[in-house]
């Protein structure tokens, strides 16, 4: 079976779903920073595939997926900063139990 | 001379800073002394007295005097409403009849107020009172003399509210200030509308808006480009308003209890001065009136009404100043049948000598109820003669003079006579000479109350201070020969000079029959008066008023209570106006505010349902939001598919 374009955008769709899943059901703050980066890795599979396919000869959507690799570390790493300065003023890393912006 | 003409502005300025500096410098060392506040109104007045002086003579040497001066006030695009004055030769007789009698009341008022708590506050609301009524004598125009009809309006309700503790001095003021506003709307509608249908002409004609000097243009435009229905209708709207002031019926209640205030006001506002405004103003306004015979004729017709039916009340009063009240009333019906009959002159001329016989008249009652500490009931005086021999001369002058006998009256009321004769209109002739009767009957009934007979009353009376006659016996030389002098000469019975002087000439008439036959009428009233009230012509015919009561007694029930129309306003007040009232006051209550609330209801609702849904949880964001774009997608594809 050869593999194509089909395959690599079913495995991002897959990706992407899982990264909403954990988004939704998970209560533990690190499990929802690691679904947001599979959120972002299920995009950069989609640029890289369609860049492969379709655009042949340029290197945009290989520009695009780096990118969002070097803001996503920058992100991970403002991410866990918030959440380290969080867990400072409350010992827990479940999203329950930030919820004081309730209207 | 011109000087004085071109600086008339002086005349009501000086008054309104009288009344400044009193209201604002009261707390000066200065104003412990009493005269204070009098010598600023009086001095303030004086001088006006002395401008009017000059502006009269000037006015009396020029043919067809008129100086104006302009200034514009407030401008909105094209409307420039202009303030400023103008002299002719109505203003020049009218100043010189507000100063001359305000000048002698504000004398007469350093004593008559002397010992009352409010001598200064009486000083400068007569100041205000004299700004207002000066200011609208000079007026330029129409607007002009709306912004001072109310500020004249506004002095009145304060005097006559001035004793305000009294429930019924406020009540009579409100009372004053809400049948005034009924005739204020009246003419604020006049007003916008002769600017609204001459507009262009003003504009094309550059002149000042609402000027009085071209007024005759201008209402000659407005009937020619839109019709006599038109003019009518503007004209009886001002008219309303001069119905108002003038207490002509049905809006006359209000004088009658205006008598609530100090007598001084009733003789200056109640009597010489503001009530003449409406006169006044239909004088200014006189070339709409002119164009409109309906109106002319309605004009007839409520002067009748109101001075037949304040005479026929007058009869029943017993108290003076309600006499003299009823008595305005009837001249004022006068006045306005003469304006209706066409003789604008003998109209004009009765008020002026009207001005000076009443102010006298009140100001006599003023100094018997004086000396009789605050009596005002007729049936408790009597034989004041020879206590207080010069108000009852000069109170027997005036008694001469309303009633139409030789002395000043005569000559006004014979003016409106023939004015009545030469449009032919008998009916109104034949009534108004039957009024002038019945005037002489209740005066001279009065007179002989007041001043003849045995003293009836309990305190004992005291001879009035110099300050209070001294005014009475300036007074009286107008009220006595005013009407000669004016009429000009002796031969003939007309108001040859006066009529000149103000314009609109009547036609001079030299019968003797109808001034013959108005004396005669006159006298039979002054003759009944006598054998009904007086003790010493009771010896040859006694006629007992009290059995003429009893024998018409609903007739006299019908007179004292005022032809029930007080009556008839308080149920037309209750069983009308205050159920529409009442029904919008609900209507307001429930289904306006109910609307407003309604709204604000909505709104919380809508918040606090929407709240619910910020929880401030993380997941539920995330899945409204996935959830949504998964909708989103489901949509598209489903539109792309199908």
């Amino acid at each position: 079976m050869e593999i194509g374009l089909t395959h690599f955008v079913i495995l991002s769709a897959v990706l992407f779903s899982i990264g909403i899943l954990g988004l939704i059901v998970s209560r533990n703050i690190i499990k929802v920073l690691m679904s947001i980066e599979i959120l972002l890795n299920a995009v950069n599979i989609n640029f890289v595939a369609f860049a492969n396919y379709t655009d042949l000869g340029d290197l945009k959507g290989h520009v695009f997926a780096i990118f969002i690799m070097a803001i996503a570390a920058a992100e991970a790493a403002v991410g866990l900063a918030l959440l380290l300065a969080l867990y400072r003023n409350k010992p827990s890393v479940d999203v329950e139990d930030y919820d004081i912006l309730n209207g | 001379m011109n000087f004085f003409v071109e600086n008339a502005w002086i005349i009501p300025v000086m008054p309104l800073l009288a009344f400044l500096t009193i209201l604002f410098c009261r707390s000066f060392k200065l104003y412990e002394n009493k005269k204070i506040s009098m010598l600023l109104t009086v001095g303030s007045t004086a001088i006006g007295l002395i401008f009017s002086s000059f502006i009269l003579t000037w006015a009396a040497g020029h043919e067809n005097a008129l100086y104006q001066q302009n200034f514009t006030w407030i401008q909105v695009d094209a409307i420039k409403l202009p303030i400023g004055w103008l002299v002719d030769n109505l203003t020049a007789a009218m100043l010189m009849v507000v100063t001359s009698v305000s000048i002698l009341i504000q004398i007469y008022s350093h004593e008559y107020m002397n010992h009352d708590d409010g001598y200064h506050k009486f000083f400068a609301y007569l100041a205000l009172f004299n700004f207002s009524m000066l200011g609208l004598v000079l007026s330029s125009n129409l607007f002009q003399i709306y912004i001072f009809w109310e500020l004249v309006g506004l002095s009145s309700y304060l005097l006559i509210g001035f004793w305000f503790k009294r429930p019924s001095a406020a009540s009579a003021a409100k009372k004053a200030f809400i049948m005034n506003r009924i005739g204020d709307f009246g003419l604020l509608l006049g007003v916008v509308s002769i600017l609204y249908f001459s507009f262009d002409w003003w504009i094309i004609n550059n002149q000042p808006l609402l000027s009085f000097a071209v007024f005759n243009d201008v209402a000659n435009y407005i009937f020619i480009s839109n019709g006599p229905v038109v003019i009518s209708l503007i004209a009886f709207a001002i008219f309303l308003g001069a119905m108002a002031k003038s207490a002509q019926f049905p809006l006359h209640t209000w004088l009658p209890d205006a008598m609530e205030g100090p007598t001084p006001i009733s003789a200056l506002i109640h009597a010489a001065t503001m009530v003449a405004a409406g006169v006044f103003l239909i004088a200014r306004t006189y070339p709409i009136f002119k164009l409109s015979p309906e109106i002319m004729m309605f004009m007839l017709i409520i002067g009748l009404i109101t001075a037949f039916m304040a005479a026929t009340i007058a009869i029943v009063q017993t108290d003076i100043k309600k006499i003299l009240a009823y008595s305005t009333c009837s001249q004022l019906g006068f006045m306005v049948m003469g304006m209706g009959a066409g003789a604008y002159a003998a109209g004009l001329f009765h008020l002026v000598t009207h001005a000076y016989f009443k102010a006298m008249l009140f100001l006599c009652s003023g100094a018997v109820i004086h000396a009789l500490a605050d009596q005002q009931d007729v049936r408790k005086m009597g034989g004041l003669r020879k206590h207080m021999p010069a108000v009852a001369y000069t109170y027997l002058i005036g008694t001469f003079a309303i009633s139409g006998i030789l002395l000043s009256g005569f000559w006004s009321k014979e003016g409106i006579f023939m004015g009545l004769e030469s449009g032919k209109h008998w009916i109104f002739l034949i009534t108004a000479i039957i009024v002038a009767g019945m005037t002489s009957f209740y005066m001279f009934r009065s007179y002989f109350l007041v001043f003849e007979g045995e003293y009836k009353g309990e305190t004992k009376p005291h001879m009035p201070n110099k300050v209070l006659t001294i005014p009475l016996i300036i007074l009286a030389i107008p009220s006595a020969i005013l009407g000669f002098v004016l009429s000009g000469s002796l031969k003939g019975f007309g108001i040859g000079s006066f009529a000149k002087f103000v314009g609109y000439a009547g036609e001079h008439h030299a019968s003797l029959m109808l001034p013959a036959v108005s004396l005669l009428i006159s006298l039979a009233g002054l003759f009944i008066a006598a054998i009904m009230y007086w003790d010493k012509a009771k010896e040859f015919i006694n006629i007992d008023p009290e059995v003429i009561k009893n024998k018409f007694s609903y007739c006299y029930k019908f007179l004292i209570n005022k032809w029930y129309i007080d009556d008839l306003y308080l149920g037309f007040l209750r069983m009308i106006f205050l159920p529409v009232a009442r029904f919008v006051a609900w209507f307001d209550r429930t289904i306006v505010d109910g609307i407003v609330n309604l709204v604000g209801v909505t709104v919380k609702f809508t918040g606090n349902t929407l709240r619910l849904l910020q929880n401030g949880n993380l997941q539920t964001y995330n899945a409204i939001l996935f959830s949504g774009l998964l909708i989103y997608i489901i949509a598209v594809l489903a539109y792309w598919l199908l």
